[in-house]
């Protein structure tokens, strides 16, 4: 079998259509993972035991077993007990408590990193908890730790590529289809993996970038 | 430090009512830090703290400013206890509203300075006048640039903290407690961190406030000199409990304890 040129050239628009859902599913659910991961990493720093017991458990349980048996009980499993979703928000939905499971942990470092001073500091000047945490508090958090999250939002791209096996047609399952129909996997699954790679690549190098802009307007605050 | 006072500061007279009263309190943390500590604070009077290292008296003013809870006894500002409250009659542990309306008596100024990295110098000053005392940006900033003025740093209003010594950022710390009129100031340890050339300007600083304002002070500070020269009330404290207190001439000149001559023996 050798590499057919026309082939893979009729086969480039059905498999961009793919990346545009792979990317979509990709932003909603990172969105979903920045948002629940904060939640969580704020419920995490508290010093309420309960509270952060919970976002803990939450933690542990996501980050120690397999995204597959995950997106599996939320697609296949929720509908016993009355949940019925369908293949793109379970995929959706599932990816992104997955990724907020990592990103939790990640804003729970950078709340960690702010140093007590910081909250003696807002004691002292008499702030409400709500403004010591949106003033003071995530303001110094979160800028040192986007590269980090940033790495999370790229390895939910690529973990996208399961919510195929629960019917959603993203890059992916656009390049099984392919096959599947065609018998060719060498051009769908080369030119899929080429797409995953420009784009992650893509995405670490303005990291990257982001990074060094960072530490060079604020000194300061990029420890971590 | 001879200039017109742009800071009104809440009007306590200065008299022989206690402003601050530490009465049986103990604190524990691996060892007994506080042993049933028993202290009276005056209105408007300017009291150092002195003592060894590593006796607990830091902890004094972290419990004056809610950051740390002790164990037993009261803590009352002004007549008020601190760290307790009446609920139907009953004494309970103060809540978080309870705290909040004591700590608009209270302020602090740090070892570390804490100041807020990522603000300027003007809105480190201004964040608690706007954000805890409801003010108007417009009259917040009015009000931050006079204290900045009053600890020579309005024309850094607009730089960041971290391009300004150490010693500058300490006045800054100073401005955003004063701001705030506090009718308790406490001062921790707040020239130990500085390169020993910038200990002036702050000091400098301190004590305009503490001769031209009414403002209750409580140091703990190593800087003996000063002490002499600004306090009304020496407070000699070591393992817990105050070992005897007294004008400033009686405690370095004149100490009765030994604890005491010894402890000023080797500091000075």
């Amino acid at each position: 079998m050798s590499w057919d040129w026309a082939y893979s050239i009729s086969i480039i628009p059905a498999l961009l259509d793919g990346l545009w859902v792979t990317l979509i599913v990709t932003f909603i659910a990172t969105s979903f993972g920045l948002v629940g991961g904060l939640g969580l990493g704020i419920l995490g720093s508290m010093a309420n035991p309960v509270l952060s017991r919970i976002a803990g458990a939450y933690v542990v349980i996501f980050r120690n077993t397999p995204f597959l048996v995950q997106l599996y009980l939320i697609y296949f499993a929720l509908p016993e007990f009355g949940i019925v979703l369908s293949s793109e928000v379970s995929g959706v939905l599932g990816l992104g408590l997955f990724i907020s499971a990592y990103m939790a942990e990640v804003f729970r470092a950078g709340i960690a990193s702010v140093p007590s001073g910081q909250w003696e500091a807002c004691t002292a000047i008499n702030m409400s908890k709500f403004h010591t945490w949106m003033r003071v508090v995530l303001p110094q958090a979160i800028p040192p730790i986007i590269p980090m999250l940033g790495n999370y939002a790229n390895l939910a791209f690529k973990l996208s590529a399961y919510v195929a096996v629960i019917g959603t047609i993203e890059l992916f399952g656009t390049a099984l289809r392919l096959g599947e129909k065609s018998y060719r996997y060498l051009e769908p699954f080369t030119l899929v993996g080429l797409m995953y790679l420009a784009v992650s690549v893509a995405v670490t190098v303005s990291l990257r970038q982001l990074e060094k802009r960072m530490q060079r307007t604020r000194p300061e605050m990029t420890t971590l | 430090m001879e200039r017109e006072n742009p800071v009104a500061t809440k009007d306590d007279v200065r008299s022989d009512q206690p402003m601050v009263e530490f009465r049986n309190v103990v604190k524990r943390y691996d060892q007994t830090v506080l042993d049933n500590l028993d202290l009276v604070v005056g209105k408007g009077d300017k009291s150092v703290i002195i003592g060894p290292s590593g006796s607990g008296k830091t902890t004094i003013l972290r419990i004056l400013m809610t950051l740390v809870r002790p164990e037993e006894g009261q803590v009352l500002i002004d007549g008020t206890p601190l760290w307790t409250m009446e609920k139907g009659g009953q004494l309970v542990d103060a809540n978080d509203k309870h705290l909040r309306e004591m700590r608009n008596s209270l302020g602090m100024v740090f070892q570390q300075f804490n100041l807020f990295p990522h603000m300027t110098v003007l809105r480190n000053v201004t964040e608690g006048l706007i954000r805890v005392q409801g003010m108007s940006k417009d009259q917040a900033e009015e009000e931050a640039l006079a204290n900045l003025d009053r600890v020579g740093l309005r024309h850094r209003a607009s730089d960041h903290t971290w391009q300004l010594s150490g010693g500058q950022q300490q006045r800054v710390a100073i401005a955003r407690a004063i701001a705030l009129k506090p009718r308790v100031l406490l001062f921790d340890e707040v020239t130990s961190a500085l390169d020993p050339e910038l200990v002036g300007e702050v000091l400098e600083v301190i004590r305009d406030l503490a001769f031209n304002t009414n403002i209750t002070m409580l140091f703990v500070t190593h800087e003996m000199r000063f002490a002499r020269e600004i306090a009304d009330n020496v407070i000699m404290f070591d393992r817990g409990q105050v070992v005897e207190q007294g004008p400033p001439a009686q405690i370095f000149d004149d100490p009765r304890e030994l604890r005491t001559q010894d402890f000023l023996r080797k500091v000075t």
